[in-house]
């Protein structure tokens, strides 16, 4: 009997770990956060970068990007690119990306951005860099961007 | 009325094809220096030659190479062509060193027809601002290692010079749209 109650316990315990499999949604979404389309610009080292992606919201909940870090450089910020009212291009940071629920957000070039201050490496197209995002409600997500001259997933 | 019509189609072909002068730089003149820190005189030693040109700071992570892309994507629709010479000059010249651009431009991957341009602060800024071409520093901040950084607001322009040094062409730099319009306009002047 105590062997039924450990293997019982044991049963429970792995599935409890097991991760769920994703719903869909309506769209055919998966029903979590997801990051898409990911990419770096190449540069030398000690040069500015940025990264860019979609971030996809699934959930039934907002969520919000509070902060990035990968090792191509310890200062990562999130800032986003606008025009001023007198036509001059500026940039301001952004402490956290707010993901409203079921929706999508993407950071491209010419407005949200990961700037990348000073990589610590040469980074060129062909190579990809790690990067570790942490949002509020999902924790951390692992991601890996290749590294690109020139973003070929849009037509610029 | 034999000469009429082909004489008005001549007259609406070349009104058509009249080229604004928006700035003549023809007497203007700024000691600068490339990426491979050589001497130049600009616009004089483009001479005989179109120039494209716009404005950026290697500091800037997303603006600056939007519009250097831009750049290259002109270049490429163009067929890199011998007769254009590709400009990105720095408006930010204490930080822009000519081996800063070198390690730009070999980021970038450019060849010999794309330069970009340095000089002494006075003399940049001088440039500028006879191309209304205008910055502020807009936002600062300092690195992990204490390093203080500064980031300009600035103008977002590109610009097209004719072979007499006359600013032909200016349009925004960083919009999508922008390389197909200057091809498209270059085609029908050159």
């Amino acid at each position: 009997m105590k062997q039924l109650i450990v293997i019982a316990l044991l049963i429970i315990n792995l599935s409890s770990c097991s991760k769920p499999t994703p719903q869909t949604d309506i769209n055919g979404k998966p029903d979590t956060l997801t990051i898409e389309n990911g990419w770096v610009r190449a540069a030398n080292t000690g040069m500015m970068s940025a990264a860019y992606f979609t971030i996809h919201n699934g959930l039934n909940a907002a969520d919000t990007l509070t902060e990035i870090r990968s090792s191509i450089s310890k200062n990562l910020q999130i800032h986003e690119s606008f025009k001023e009212n007198d036509g001059m291009m500026g940039m301001r940071e952004l402490q956290t990306i707010p993901i409203k629920r079921k929706s999508t957000l993407e950071l491209t070039p010419g407005g949200i951005h990961v700037m990348i201050i000073h990589t610590v490496h040469d980074i060129s197209d062909g190579d990809s860099v790690d990067f570790i995002l942490d949002f509020s409600i999902m924790g951390e997500i692992g991601v890996k961007f290749p590294v690109k001259l020139i973003n070929t997933t849009s037509e610029l | 009325m034999k000469f009429f019509i082909p004489t008005l189609f001549i007259l609406i072909s070349v009104a058509c094809n009249q080229i604004d002068i928006i700035d003549d730089l023809n007497d203007a003149s700024f000691e600068l220096f490339t990426q491979d820190s050589v001497a130049i005189t600009f616009p004089d030693d483009f001479k005989k030659k179109y120039v494209i040109m716009s404005f950026i700071y290697t500091n800037c992570p997303d603006i600056c190479p939007l519009i250097t892309q831009n750049m290259i994507k002109i270049q490429k629709e163009l067929g890199n062509p011998d007769d254009i010479q590709f400009l990105g000059i720095s408006f930010d010249p204490s930080r822009d060193t000519p081996n800063t651009l070198k390690q730009y431009k070999k980021a970038f991957k450019l060849d010999k027809n794309f330069d970009f341009l340095t000089g002494d602060s006075a003399v940049v800024t001088a440039l500028m601002d006879s191309l209304r071409v205008r910055t502020q520093v807009s936002y600062t901040t300092t690195t992990e290692a204490g390093e203080e950084l500064y980031f300009l607001s600035h103008s977002d322009k590109i610009m097209v010079l004719d072979k007499k040094s006359r600013v032909i062409i200016e349009y925004g730099a960083s919009q999508p749209m922008i390389p197909s319009i200057i091809v498209e306009d270059l085609n029908k002047i050159r």
